[in-house]
């Protein structure tokens, strides 16, 4: 699994708990717990971000900031599906 | 079948399979009629009625856990094992 799979991967699991975090939020406002931990997801994700981006340019890019070079490489890039998570646990 | 596994109390249903009169507790097409006497339903016709507790937050997997599991809260992990009597 390269570098790059690694930290998609860790992005996509603190995606999926915040997700449910924003779920468990919307019936439980009030919870001191739950947004404690949604702040704590946050700090997490906006980090791996922050790595993933030092080393292989942005994370999700808007159609303004894609760089508009010779061709358009979103061909290039793996679809959704290729990805190794679950060959290796 | 025991038919009159049911008090001895007299009333007339519709008997779902063959729609004839039905005399509680047999019917009366007992000869080809094979549909076993209807229970009463309750009159105001509420079957049931759920009741979903608030959820707690006692404690969260781990996000590549939860990941895999589906869910982030262990209390709502209920993976179905199906079977049933074998």
């Amino acid at each position: 699994m390269s570098r790059k799979e690694q930290l998609t991967k860790i992005i996509y699991e603190l995606d999926f708990a915040l997700h449910e975090l924003n779920l468990y939020l919307d019936t439980h406002p009030t919870s001191l717990k739950a947004m404690e931990l949604l702040k704590e997801y946050r700090n997490k994700r906006q980090a791996a971000v922050a790595l993933y981006e030092e080393r292989f340019g942005k994370y999700i890019s808007t159609i303004d900031e894609v760089p508009a070079g010779s061709c358009w490489k979103w061909l290039k890039g793996p679809w959704p599906w290729e990805n190794n998570f679950m060959e290796e646990n | 079948m025991d038919k009159n596994y049911m008090t001895r109390t007299e009333y007339t249903v519709n008997c779902t399979n063959c729609r004839s009169e039905v005399q509680i507790p047999n019917c009366i097409n007992d000869d080809f009629c094979i549909a076993p006497p209807q229970p009463r339903r309750a009159e105001n016709g509420v079957l049931a009625m759920a009741f979903v507790d608030m959820q707690p937050i006692n404690e969260v997997y781990p996000e590549a856990t939860a990941f895999c599991n589906g869910t982030l809260f262990p209390n709502l992990n209920m993976p179905f094992y199906g079977g049933g009597r074998k």
